[in-house]
């Protein structure tokens, strides 16, 4: 059995089966080591998380929350059993904000019972020049309130749900300023970085605010955590008769980081235990339950503290990264297992110290290759231009390195201190789905080659209906309370993702004096006298003009008009108040100046701040888009406006901007699939080469590809049938099929390769792999896809589509292996006898 | 917010002064006559056997003759706007302006009452007097000036103040707007519609 070793068999011979112990010992301790750092592993799923930092946009959103402030807060949609207007009712929402207040971090609680009522019944002048009445006041007729809630302009699909059935709680958070400024620096430094270089110093500076801007950040989730456990518990004491809901942005972020670690945790337990069930129903010994277990636990370990080493977050991008490294490390184990197992029946006689040298010699080769190739597969991921999948990207590159430097290291040095075992019951060959399908293969060659291409057209044209959206509420099961939750704020109190559309008003020059005449000149005399009003205009209450009130309210109509917006905030809103309470006339220049000069501070902050900068020319329409709207299509619904505003109105493209957490996550989105799915056809290509290098093969590089191909297409083909969108979560899923499909290509052709090689026939050759690398193949996918298929349980649909795709992607990726790979093989004959190939 | 738009139509509207120039003691004159016709514009708002309509009526009379709208309209405008217009434009707008100006704050006068004034001594500012004075309804205080301008035979009101916010200013950027970015003819057009389009 024994040859001329390559160095490292050599390395294995006499180091690693020769000291075990010390080798498990010295490994250990390594992941030891890299296990205190795990306590430093993070998941994070805040919004700044998702987006691409150096991103253009990402630096003018946060100018624009600088500008304009941002509005931190969470959302309760209350809806009770009795009437919202009657005492109990009321009296409830009281409790509630009163218990709500005493939260440390909150700042303020706006409820129903806080808004002015101006209209129930209509005040006079004189009264509103007073204390404002609200629904507790005694003057206050329910039934003209319940009115006018129903048509205010301002509360009506914010405040309370058109049919006065649900309510809205607004708890907005006090704001940390130092947070703010820091931001502000980094975005100076980074500007100041892309025009003419950092110095020393400033680059010192900067990398130690992206630090501290990190430490804040996780400051202020724990925070926000702690406060929406005590706001929960605050809402379970009035459920008594009213449902309760939580919403808000830093809510999604919450819920989705707790539907993560709930499913690493329960979903994590159950995987593990159903890996367990099936090592064991197949393999029929504790070691090989064992053996891949503590290399699935070691690698899991050490990367989570390598990934706390590095300060490498998991964000929702990544979460599904521990379940493929299980999946990465249990493949080379089964590999490992089944070679051994192979060997040994073989060789029954043979003595185990050479047995598992033998495994190793013949595994090490296809196992680095395989890992290589995954590695490349991952390695698209490395082509988005967003930090935070090519963050996954390194993890993925990162965990195959892990995963195969710790299996390939434990796993014989723990096997050769165990006894050797009888040979197993049945040794390879007898598995009836490889021996049916390698039987197919060999009649119905042709047949394959014609279902593949159908299945290839079919799933292209699935891909071709593929659509790109990313909404949150559809992550959750319809049946969870948070989707309910999310659906109650989104239908009824005015939408769920904030949009902001930017508009820069000054469009034009002022146009040049005419030529004077001497009649024109004579009638001027009179403007001497009253150079006064010649200065320029200095007070901001100038700005406020009807003309610009106008401009502002034909967008805030047209951004209201569109059927997925739910609730558009902006200077128009005050002016339909405005104008209702002038009797249904607008108000003029004067009019206007004097309001904007009248009012006190504090209305300034929640009326107009938030909606212009006189500074800058500039209004914000602050709009909600309904994320459970069916028609939804967020990409063209943002165009859709961008060219509006552009095209109907007229508006300089360079005036108009769209922003907010919906234009950043499409833009993430956007980016990524052109990255993801239109550079498929390059990390195809690279893993071509991947092949070619390998094999030294043209023919069997191109041979190679198909099966990937086939894999790919199929599972985001079967997404396009089944109208499942790719999202910040599934749009990975490209990257994922090739990283695994990839394994069963390397191992078959390098398997078929040895084979053909003792008889140069290519039909038995294709019998021997099918009987011996097949079977470790079929093995490995049966085990990964029934101990993910428990993922279809959960509760969060992003783990339910990984699990059944990456079933799928394994699936195909077998089915394709053992089938169209060989056909294409024994159709195209790439090696030739007389044509020695080299030693792989 | 409503009570201080309105307030600056009532007092501009009551102060339907004719001023007579005092070549001794122009400011004290001044104080003295706009203060009797404010009292005697109330006068008329509290008067019970009028119909509201005679209330405009009798305000407008006593309004008309002191406030320079000639001079109001083309300051609204200035001078770079003003001189692009030809002598007809300029008579149409300030047509326009003054019945808009009419349509939009007289009319309402009527609405309101229960105010007290309390006045300030006026102030020469070069060869103008401006007149202060806090209006002052339950627990808001406005504070107004009035404009005068000596026109020949009688001083004449040419800009009001509240609480900072002149009247010709404000205007003044409005319409510099429209023609800035439109044509004369908008601006005519935008001064036709009504108010509650």
């Amino acid at each position: 059995m024994a040859k001329k070793d390559v160095p490292v068999v050599r390395f294995y011979d006499r180091v690693i089966l020769s000291h075990p112990r010390k080798v498990i010992a010295c490994l250990l301790i390594i992941i030891a080591i890299l296990g205190y750092f795990a306590k430093d592993f993070r998941i994070d799923a805040s919004p700044d998380t998702l987006v691409n930092e150096s991103d253009e946009d990402i630096q003018y959103a946060w100018k624009i929350y600088n500008r304009y402030g941002v509005q931190d807060f969470l959302f309760i949609a209350y809806t009770p059993e009795q009437d919202l207007l009657s005492d109990e009712v009321l009296e409830d929402i009281a409790g509630l904000k009163k218990d709500l207040s005493q939260l440390e971090r909150v700042a303020s609680v706006v409820t129903l019972l806080d808004v002015p009522l101006l209209e129930s019944p209509p005040l006079s002048i004189s009264e509103m020049a007073g204390e404002l009445p609200t629904l507790t006041s005694p003057r206050v007729d329910r039934e003209m309130a319940r009115k006018e809630l129903k048509t205010s302009p301002i509360y009506r699909n914010l405040m309370v749900s058109p049919d006065l059935e649900t309510t809205g709680i607004q708890i907005s958070f006090k704001e940390g300023t130092h947070f703010r400024n820091i931001v502000d620096r980094r975005i100076a430094l980074e500007e100041k970085a892309q025009k003419q270089g950092l110095s020393a110093s400033e680059q010192a500076e900067y990398d130690q605010i992206v630090k501290k801007i990190e430490e804040l950040r996780d400051q202020f989730n724990a925070q926000r955590n702690a406060d929406i456990k005590r706001i929960r518990e605050i809402m379970d004491k009035y459920r008594d008769d009213a449902d309760l809901f939580l919403g808000g942005v830093s809510m999604i972020a919450h819920d989705l980081v707790r539907f993560i670690k709930n499913d690493l945790k329960v979903f994590g337990i159950g995987v593990v235990c159903f890996l367990i069930v099936v090592l064991g129903y197949i393999f029929r010994r504790p070691r090989w339950i064992i053996l891949p277990m503590l290399c699935c636990a070691f690698s899991t370990v050490a990367m989570a503290g390598l990934l706390g080493l590095f300060g490498w977050r998991v964000t929702v991008i990544s979460s599904n990264f521990i379940s493929l490294q299980l999946i990465i490390t249990m493949a080379i184990a089964i590999h490992l297992i089944v070679r051994y197992r192979e060997a040994l029946c073989q060789n029954p006689d043979e003595d185990h110290r050479n047995l598992v040298l033998e495994t190793m010699r013949f595994k090490l080769t296809p196992i680095f290759y395989a890992a290589l190739t995954s590695g490349a597969g991952f390695g698209s991921l490395l082509l988005a231009d967003i930090k935070p999948v090519i963050t996954f990207g390194w993890m993925m590159v990162g965990g195959i390195i892990v995963s195969l430097l710790i299996t390939v290291i434990f796993f014989p040095a723990f096997l050769v201190l165990l006894k050797k075992t009888e040979p197993p019951p049945v040794c390879g060959g007898s598995i009836f789905l490889t021996s049916v399908l390698g039987k197919f293969t060999a009649s119905r060659n042709r047949f394959i080659l014609v279902l593949s291409v159908l299945v290839l057209l079919l799933s292209a044209v699935g891909i071709s209906r593929l659509e790109v959206e990313n909404s949150f509420v559809n992550y959750f099961k319809k049946s969870t309370e948070i989707y309910q939750g999310m659906k109650v704020i989104d239908q009824k109190l005015g939408g769920t993702t904030p949009l902001d559309v930017i508009v820069n008003l000054e469009d034009s020059e002022k146009p040049q004096a005419g030529d004077e005449s001497e009649e024109q000149a004579a009638s001027a005399g009179d403007f001497d006298m009253f150079s006064e009003f010649d200065e320029p205009e200095s007070g901001d209450q100038y700005w406020f003009t009807p003309y610009k009130m106008q401009k502002v309210l034909e967008i805030h109509n047209y951004l209201e008009s569109l059927p997925e917006i739910g609730k558009v905030l902006s200077l128009g809103t005050m002016m339909k108040v405005a104008r209702d309470l002038n009797d249904g006339k607008s108000l003029d220049s004067f009019e206007l100046s004097l309001i904007y000069n009248e009012i006190p501070e504090e209305f300034q902050e929640e009326l107009v701040k938030p909606f212009v900068s006189v500074e800058h020319d500039q209004v914000r329409l602050m709009v909600r888009v309904q994320d459970t709207k069916p028609s939804l299509k967020r990409n063209e619904l943002i165009n859709q406006i961008r060219h509006k505003l552009t095209h109907d109105f007229g508006y300089n493209s360079a005036n108009v901007r769209l922003t907010g957490l919906l234009v950043l996550y499409n833009n993430v989105l956007q980016t990524l699939f052109e990255s993801q799915i239109l550079t498929l056809g390059i990390v195809l290509f690279a893993l071509m080469l991947m092949f070619l290098v390998l094999f030294r093969s043209l023919k069997v590089a191109l041979i190679a590809v198909f099966p990937n191909l086939l894999a790919v297409s199929v599972v985001l083909g079967v997404m396009g049938w089944a109208n499942i969108p790719l999202d910040i979560m599934t749009i990975t899923i490209a990257a994922i099929s090739v990283g695994i499909a990839v394994d069963d290509t390397i191992h078959y052709i390098h398997r078929f390769r040895k084979e053909l090689r003792s008889d140069w026939n290519y039909i038995n050759a294709m019998h021997r792999s099918h009987g011996s690398i097949g079977y470790a193949m079929y093995y490995t996918s049966l085990t990964i896809i029934l101990g993910f298929s428990i993922l279809a349980l959960s509760n969060f649909i992003p783990t339910i589509i990984f699990g059944l795709m990456t079933g799928l992607a394994m699936l195909i990726a077998l089915l394709a292996a053992l089938t169209l790979l060989p056909s294409l093989i024994i159709m195209f004959t790439p090696w030739r006898k007389d044509r020695k190939t080299s030693r792989g | 917010m409503r009570y201080f738009i309105c307030l600056g139509i009532v007092l501009m509207v009551f102060a339907g002064l004719v001023v007579s120039p005092v070549a001794a003691d122009d400011t004290k004159a001044v104080s003295q006559l706009l203060k009797g016709k404010i009292d005697s514009a109330l006068a008329v708002l509290d008067n019970k056997d009028m119909t509201e309509a005679e209330k405009k009526e009798k305000i407008m009379s006593i309004v008309e003759p002191v406030i320079d709208f000639e001079l109001m309209a083309k300051l609204t405008l200035g001078k770079g706007n003003w001189i692009r217009l030809s002598g007809e434009q300029q008579q149409e707008f300030i047509d326009l302006f003054v019945e808009r100006l009419k349509a939009s704050y007289l009319d309402k006068t009527t609405l309101y009452s229960d105010q007290e004034v309390a006045y300030h001594p006026a102030v020469k500012q070069g060869s103008k007097i401006h007149v202060p004075m806090d209006v002052i309804t339950k627990d808001k205080t406005a504070e107004v000036l009035y404009k005068f301008y000596s026109a020949g035979d009688q001083w004449r009101i040419y800009d009001v103040e509240i609480n900072g916010v002149s009247l010709i200013k404000s205007y003044r950027s409005q319409f510099d707007e429209i023609l800035r970015s439109g044509t004369v003819q908008d601006l005519f057009d935008e001064l036709k519609r009504p108010a509650d389009e």
